[in-house]
């Protein structure tokens, strides 16, 4: 059965995973890919779990909010609008750099991938250093036990930054593993962050626009 | 249809089976209990319903595992690192095989949750 693969090639036609353990040779092997490697998938159902743990503290946020007359609850703060909203958008923009990694990698351009993602981690490190001074400013103002509210607010945006940890520890990886050189199961890893990476921007995206309709709604 | 083709379906049923049956009882079961905690919803029998939502989805979610055993089963001569589309079969029919018995576990504490509890009172 596994004679004839995808495309009507036998299977020792196709580049291994194994294969490429130099820049030339990656950008080689993996313009002869016939799909995604099978990182890609892995991913993908990450993201996918992920995205469902996440929309269902969304829609519990929602339904909450649907049963109280007002939201926020009186005596619980508003929460703050423009510099949330910025700073996801600056998040977001880190998708740019993390791609063109990505890309520089499927081309063998080792340094350009390298200073990318670089650039990529210093903008999502200032990210999440201003959003923990400010999460943990607010814990000293109001806690999660205070009511529904607080509990969601603080849920959502606490998983949120768990997200963008894991992702900033992720790129962390991905740099001290192509500081050793490109092969193609550092080609897949670097696919698969990048891909990590837009969820998280698009989640964030979510997140902060879910937390902050309760000013703007 | 070739035989790669049968079990690229069957994987993908494997995959996506589980989380959309899922969706749709605990969709269905809230706004079923929703319905009856309405002031007209006094016809509709809040413990039934949420039965043979759980019993469905159970059969939908042993038919995905069994999906997923049957891919796995069919891709024993290659491995994760396979060219598509076996690489990737194998991969998610592993990953399907224990995400399917987790989902398992979900529908049915969402079904006797359902059950045990009171439907129409306040939270």
């Amino acid at each position: 059965m596994t004679d004839y693969i995808f495309g009507g090639r036998r299977e020792g036609e196709v580049p291994r995973t194994h294969e490429g353990r130099n820049p030339r040779d990656v950008s080689h092997l993996a313009s002869q890919r016939l799909g995604v490697p099978v990182a890609w998938w892995g991913i993908a159902m990450l993201v996918a779990s992920e995205a469902t743990l996440m929309f269902t503290f969304i829609g519990t946020y929602y339904y909450l909010r649907s049963k109280t007359p007002v939201w926020p609850p009186v005596g619980d703060p508003e929460p703050h609008v423009v510099v949330p909203l910025i700073l996801a958008g600056v998040l977001a923009t880190t998708s740019l750099p993390m791609q063109l990694a990505s890309m520089a990698a499927r081309a063998g351009r080792l340094v350009a991938t390298r200073r990318l993602i670089v650039l990529a981690l210093i903008v999502q490190c200032g990210y999440i250093s201003y959003e923990m001074w400010d999460y943990q400013h607010e814990l000293q103002t109001t806690t999660p036990s205070h009511d529904a509210y607080e509990s969601i607010y603080y849920v959502l945006l606490g998983a949120d930054h768990g997200h963008v940890w894991i992702g900033i520890l992720l790129n962390v990886w991905l740099l001290a593993k192509l500081g050793r050189g490109l092969t193609m199961y550092r080609l897949n890893a670097t696919i698969a962050v990048t891909w990590y990476w837009h969820f998280v921007n698009l989640l964030t995206l979510f997140v902060i626009g879910t937390l902050t309709s309760a000013t703007l709604l | 249809m070739t035989r790669l083709r049968k079990l690229s379906l069957l994987q993908w049923f494997g995959l996506f089976a589980a989380a959309g049956i899922w969706l749709a009882q605990h969709g269905i079961g809230q706004g079923m209990a929703e319905a009856r905690c309405s002031a007209a919803g006094g016809g509709i029998s809040n413990d039934a319903v949420q039965i043979v939502l759980m019993i469905v989805a159970g059969v939908v979610i042993l038919a995905a595992e069994a999906a997923s055993v049957v891919v796995f089963r069919a891709t024993s001569d290659a491995s994760y690192h396979s060219p598509p589309p076996v690489g990737r079969m194998r991969m998610i029919a592993i990953a399907t095989m224990s995400t399917n018995l987790i989902f398992l576990v979900i529908i049915l504490l969402d079904g006797i949750a359902s059950i045990l509890d009171v439907a129409c009172r306040n939270s």
